[in-house]
């Protein structure tokens, strides 16, 4: 299993779980950042601290220490 | 006339303050990022026989309010009086917004949706079926265009049909598993009267450990009875349902048919290409940073070279006013301070309108066209280093405008922490009533080839010492590790011209009114001040020194010397002797001292202060002396830097010190709030002077 961390770019993986503690979770999931979701990374800032991804019908940067918290398997 | 009160809610961005404006041709703040509306705001108008009150809520993404301003949206909608919901959505992100609105339609109250930007949609060959998702759902559901005022009259309509004739839509049914589970807890909770209407909604927001729900049933004498029931129906959930948390099951739940419905009433094409090729450039990796600063740098280069073009003119139209002004009234003690002192100082503050409407120009460009994200995305890494927020630059950079409305904005940071350090660091991003000081005295000491770079220099130094003291107060006294960044990137969109000069205009009017009449009556103020007392004794010294002249050399130096030691003896004047002590470490002459302390009023006011003071001095001199020309006269380059720094730094004026007292309860935080700038100002300034005098200025 791999993290939003791990992933290579403009490549669709699903979600397997969100390991966030309350209420980053709840605000992760209002995000749409649940299983079965589908998420894309598009984009790393200058030293790979912020993410810039597409999940579902949105897109939403968070931080690496959240990006590490979203596990996901390849789409096949 | 029949009210009706509106609560108008919805995601961040989705145009909820976009379309109040489009509906009531009211002005509210709007931009393209989260978080532009932190409190509620109520417009009022009329259509037909009813008025109609709509109230603008901060932007929420759930029920489970996440901070402070999201806090507003809830409580308004669990604990205020209102007729109906319209729960605004953005067309593009369709499933995310609904659900949210799944969440609303478990409230239980009359909700409208209504369906924003489904021109952008439809532009890029999207569509979504009103009709049929207003079917499945039981509800209205209007596709509205903030933007093209589309929809907008169809909408109101839909909000006086649901006043008159509407019913609260109870078409939301989940899974067997979770509809079960609510049966018995509901069943009991509905033997309490007074909770009978609202069963429903606080079971389900019970399922979703609602801290505020449980204060509800928790002193309700049917607690220990529906205490026990609910804990059953939960455990028999997760078991059924395969998951850790009923919060989970309902999560799931609810994306799950946002999914089903999204998909099946729209097509919507979701990565904008455009935003793709201009985030391609704008947030890459490694030119990200690079760009955004050489945009800044063109920004104030702007700033400084287009506002001077109009500067002389302003600045000569209010010399001849006051010279009109001189020939028509009476002499009087009230009319001299009217064309001494207040006209030069307005107009003074006036020539530099031009320079601080470009650099709202700027700002609002940023705001509205989803750039804000992207440079808060950019500059994330850094600001974490630096014990910051990511999002807290968006309060910074408002900053850069005026503080007032930027403390305000540090209410969308949720950990008390990080709201406080942003707020003790806004100052240092210097407000546009500084601009006023940092022209005259650049225009004074520096070429003007350079002074575009050196505006430039000064806002990225305050910026630069804004993350020291971040790092120094995070590693101190506010120790704790920086709040999750989790914020969403708006595409791109085209800037509503109208709508930025809307708000320049009232920038304009707001700055005028302030000019006229704050300015102008704090300038005579301290023209009084500065004319009185008169010392008799001095003056008939000096008109008999004046009558042994011989040449109108002589005559003009003695008349000179008698207007300074006049000024000394003022009531000012004493003021200032007092406290020159404070800054003359610097070298400040009283005047300067003075101005650093009346620009505690208001910054601008600095400069109309030194207008007075320097103004009473050359009038008898040389009246057509500008004040440029009599600061470079009077003002050693070292203390002309000394005061730039303490401009930058100290404490920033009455209105944005009262607007932190507001958002700030602490008293410990108020006192420190009160004393670290100045101190720091004041060792800043030291030091710059100090070395500027060693390296032989």
């Amino acid at each position: 299993m791999k993290t939003l961390c791990e992933i290579e770019q403009n490549t669709e993986y699903i979600i397997t779980v969100v390991k966030a503690e309350e209420p980053v979770r709840s605000r992760l999931v209002s995000m749409g950042f649940a299983r079965g979701g589908r998420v894309m990374l598009l984009k790393k800032s200058a030293g790979a601290q912020t993410y810039h991804v597409k999940i579902e019908d949105s897109e939403v940067a968070l931080r690496k220490e959240e990006a590490m918290l979203i596990f996901v398997k390849s789409k096949k | 006339m029949k009210k009706i009160k509106v609560a108008l809610v919805g995601q961040p961005n989705v145009g909820k303050s976009h379309l109040i404006n489009s509906i009531s041709g009211a002005s509210l703040h709007v931009g393209n990022f989260s978080g532009v509306t932190v409190e509620k705001k109520e417009v009022v108008f009329e259509r037909g026989e009813y008025e109609i009150t709509i109230v603008d809520l901060p932007g929420t993404y759930s029920l489970n309010a996440y901070s402070p301003d999201e806090e507003v949206t809830k409580k308004f909608l669990l604990n205020e009086q209102y007729d109906l919901i319209v729960n605004v959505l953005d067309a593009n992100a369709l499933q995310r917004n609904l659900v949210f609105s799944l969440s609303l339609m478990d409230m239980g109250k009359k909700l409208i949706l209504a369906v924003n930007m489904i021109d952008e949609v439809e532009k890029n060959g999207g569509s979504i079926d009103n009709q049929e998702m207003s079917r499945e759902l039981g509800l209205p559901v209007v596709l509205v265009s903030a933007k093209q005022k589309r929809g907008i009259d169809k909408l109101v309509q839909k909000i006086m049909e649901m006043y008159e004739f509407g019913l609260v839509s109870n078409k939301l049914t989940y899974d067997n598993n979770i509809e079960e589970a609510l049966l018995k807890p509901i069943a009991i909770l509905q033997k309490d009267e007074e909770l009978y209407n609202d069963a429903r909604f606080i079971v389900v927001r019970l399922l979703e450990n609602d801290k505020d729900a449980y204060k509800i049933v928790h002193d309700r004498p049917i607690f220990l009875e529906f205490h026990e029931e609910f804990s059953r129906s939960c455990e028999n959930l997760k078991v059924l349902a395969n998951e850790d948390s009923t919060s989970e099951v309902m999560a799931n739940a609810r994306i799950s048919m946002a999914k089903g419905i999204a998909s099946k009433n729209s097509k919507i094409k979701h990565r904008d290409s455009i935003t793709e090729k201009i985030d391609n450039v704008l947030i890459h990796q490694i030119f990200g940073l690079p760009i955004f600063l050489l945009l800044m740098w063109l920004m104030f280069q702007m700033t400084f070279k287009i506002g001077a073009l109009p500067q002389d003119y302003i600045s000569k139209s209010f010399e001849n006013i006051a010279l009109l002004a001189k020939d028509i009234l009476p002499t009087s003690v009230v009319s001299t301070a009217f064309y001494d002192g207040a006209i030069p100082a307005v107009g003074t503050i006036l020539s530099f309108l031009p320079n601080i409407l470009i650099l709202f120009f700027g700002i609002n460009l940023l705001e509205q066209t989803g750039y804000m994200a992207r440079v808060a995305f950019l500059l994330d890494g850094i600001m974490k280093r630096f014990g910051l927020h990511g999002k807290a630059f968006i309060p910074l950079v408002t900053g850069f405008g005026c503080s007032v409305p930027a403390y305000m904005a540090a209410r969308t940071l949720k950990n008390p922490k990080d709201k406080l350090i942003t707020m003790l660091i806004i100052g240092f991003f210097s407000c546009s009533a500084r601009m006023p000081v940092y022209i005259l005295f650049i225009g004074a000491f520096f070429a003007p080839e350079s002074a575009g770079n050196v505006l430039f220099a000064i806002y990225i130094s305050g910026v630069v010492l804004a993350i020291i003291a971040a790092r120094v107060l995070r590693g101190t006294i506010l120790k704790g590790n920086a709040e999750p960044f989790v914020m969403e990137m708006p595409r791109y969109r085209w800037p509503s011209f109208r709508a930025i000069f809307r708000e320049l205009k009232i920038k304009a009017l707001v700055f005028l009114k302030n000019a006229s009449f704050f300015i102008g009556a704090i300038s005579m103020i301290i023209w009084f001040l500065s004319a009185y007392p008169k010392d008799e004794a001095v003056a008939r010294l000096y008109e008999a020194k004046m009558s042994a002249t011989t040449s109108a050399e002589q005559n003009s130096t003695v008349s000179l010397e008698l207007a300074t030691k006049q000024l000394e003896s003022s009531y000012i004047g004493m003021f200032g002797k007092t406290i020159e002590p404070i800054f003359e470490p610097f070298g400040f002459d009283w005047k300067l001292s003075v101005s650093t302390v009346t620009a505690l009023a208001a910054k601008e006011v600095a400069v109309a202060t030194l207008s007075t003071l320097y103004g009473v001095q050359s009038a008898s001199d040389e009246p057509s002396k500008t004040l440029i020309q009599a600061v470079r006269a009077h003002i050693e380059f070292k203390s002309a830097i000394a005061f730039i720094i303490i401009i930058m730094v100290y404490s920033p004026c009455l209105a944005a010190m009262s607007t932190f007292f507001a958002e700030v309860r602490e008293w410990k935080w108020r006192i420190f709030y009160l004393i670290y700038p100045n101190v720091l100002a004041w060792i800043l300034a030291f030091i710059a002077y100090k070395v500027l005098s060693a390296i032989g200025f």
